[in-house]
């Protein structure tokens, strides 16, 4: 059995088809995606004893709300603590394990709800859910990169799309399920999480067995680095490597850790309150079926966003694509109080937001490849696990900055249509720092290469 | 690791591995594409006012 996981075991033969790799890629991020989802649970989860209206005895919307924030934050230490182990063990052993976790999280969770005992939904879906969260998300993308060195930002961007794309099935699916189960006793959350669970352990492991690594020097057919072609290779791209102990003592690492923090507390933060924010920049003529018809075009911008700027990463190169992602946000964000307040135009409003939400999940698509470039791709996995904790740190500064500053600009009396333009201005200030760091970043100082040179390419280098 | 490695190129997938290719990728496209469906429905909402 134990050899059944072992990375011998997944190592690819020649007629094996790396465009396997993608789905098998889809297959985790699409499950796991349902996180950004778990606020349709919230409500409902609040009326498991009422039914059909709170009781007292039943759990409160702060209560239930930690579910979703435990999740993201073990998500983050899941992915940093385990980088090492996945690089050692390989993605199939790693892609089980989070479907395991992620699966059996949903299980517990059902049980929480029948026994309406909260800890074991902290448990089940924050602890368990999010350590499937932190390792599914981190080993596909890390395989992937070793399958197309020559397309490495599609790649990338491919299976983090399915990470938002997760959403966008979790929410009507959850939805759903939970009309069907739903009866005069029963919420029909644990019913639904029962389902959810077993499907999303189902198409994970699916996943998990269908992966496979390519064998030492293998690269695609009839390509090779493009400096073996005589053509110009960018400076930002290593033919070394960086051992994942060493990439943390880099500048280049907590720069582009600024980076991911930044960009992602810019985007997060308006998506926790878009639909709030338009109703009341437009006032009554936005209604909150409309504003619900926003949020959901925000996360269909989010996930196209991921899969368009990733590849088009591959083609500018990195450092481009983010300079475009913090100009453009900057001068984006800093428009927001024009075309809202100031000209009233929602379709601007909203096409402003769609190109932000699009940059702010092309943000999270692109900084594996971009990771790749600077530190090579021996470690790239257990270093990308390390930078999500740029995530985690970000979940919690962008939606605390977006609340607050609006509360404390309502209480000193600034209209509700106003009360986001200071916001708008710092995510602009935010994006701006990000665009310096951006601005700094060097290749990596050759003291800290490790030392064995392991040839021009053995796990894909070189994508322009 | 030798230059002649270092070389290796990957072979040819078998021709039956692109149907497994298809079905695989239909597998994770056609929920997503019900997701998107579903997802427009409420962006209707949004413009029908």
């Amino acid at each position: 059995m134990r050899d059944f996981f072992s990375k011998e075991r997944i190592t690819a033969g020649s007629e094996y088809n790396r465009w396997l790799v993608p789905p098998a890629a889809l297959a985790v991020h699409l499950c796991i995606g349902q996180v950004y989802a778990f606020s349709v649970f919230n409500e409902p989860l609040t009326r498991v004893i009422g039914v059909t209206e709170s009781a007292p005895e039943d759990w409160r919307l702060t209560t239930v709300g930690w579910i979703f924030s435990i999740s993201i934050l073990v998500l983050g230490i899941a992915a940093a603590i385990a980088g090492k182990w996945l690089e050692r063990v390989g993605p199939r052993t790693t892609m089980f394990t989070a479907a395991c976790c992620f699966g059996g999280g949903f299980l517990v969770s059902a049980l929480g709800v029948v026994t309406h005992q909260i800890w074991l939904l902290y448990l089940g879906y924050g602890v368990l859910g999010g350590i499937g969260l932190g390792l599914g998300y981190v080993s596909p993308v890390s395989t992937l990169i070793r399958w197309f060195p020559d397309r490495r930002g599609m790649a990338t961007g491919l299976a983090i799309m399915g990470f938002g794309g997760g959403a966008i099935i979790g929410a009507p699916l959850g939805v759903e399920l939970m009309e069907f189960f739903s009866s005069e006793t029963s919420v029909g959350v644990a019913e639904t999480f029962v389902v959810m669970g077993t499907v999303y352990f189902l198409s994970m492991s699916l996943g998990a067995f269908t992966v496979r690594i390519p064998r030492e020097g293998w690269r695609p057919a009839g390509w090779s680095p493009p400096e073996e072609n005589g053509e110009q290779q960018s400076a930002m791209i290593t033919r070394n490597n960086v051992h994942i102990d060493t990439a943390l003592r880099t500048p280049q690492f907590w720069l582009l850790w600024m980076m991911l923090c930044f960009n992602v507390t810019a985007g997060i933060g308006v998506l926790g309150q878009a639909s709030v924010m338009i109703q009341e920049t437009f006032g009554g003529a936005v209604t909150a079926a409309a504003a619900g018809g926003f949020v959901a075009l925000l996360s269909i911008f989010n996930m196209i966003g991921r899969i368009v700027w990733a590849s088009t990463s591959d083609y500018i190169g990195r450092k481009m694509t983010y300079f475009i992602f913090f100009g453009l946000g900057a001068l984006l964000y800093v428009s927001i109080p024009v075309v809202g307040s100031g000209l009233g135009s929602i379709f601007l409003f909203v096409l402003a937001f769609g190109v932000i939400m699009s940059m702010y999940g092309g943000g999270f698509a692109t900084i594996p490849a971009y990771l790749a470039d600077v530190f090579g791709t021996r470690y790239v996995g257990g270093i990308h696990g390390r930078l999500l904790t740029a995530w985690s740190t970000a979940g919690v500064l962008g939606p605390v900055l977006v609340n607050y500053i609006r509360e404390f600009q309502i209480e000193a009396g600034v209209a509700p249509q106003d009360a986001y333009n200071i916001t708008m201005f710092i995510m602009a200030g935010l994006l701006v720092i990000g665009f310096v760091c951006n601005l700094l970043m060097r290749p990596v100082d050759p003291k800290y290469h490790m030392k064995e040179y392991e040839g021009p390419d053995t796990t894909g280098k070189g994508s322009a | 690791m030798s230059a002649m490695e270092n070389r290796e190129s990957g072979g040819r997938p078998s021709g039956g591995s692109w149907i497994l290719v298809i079905l695989f990728w239909a597998y994770v496209m056609i929920p997503l594409a019900w997701g998107v469906y579903q997802t427009f429905d409420g962006v209707m909402a949004l413009f029908a006012g």
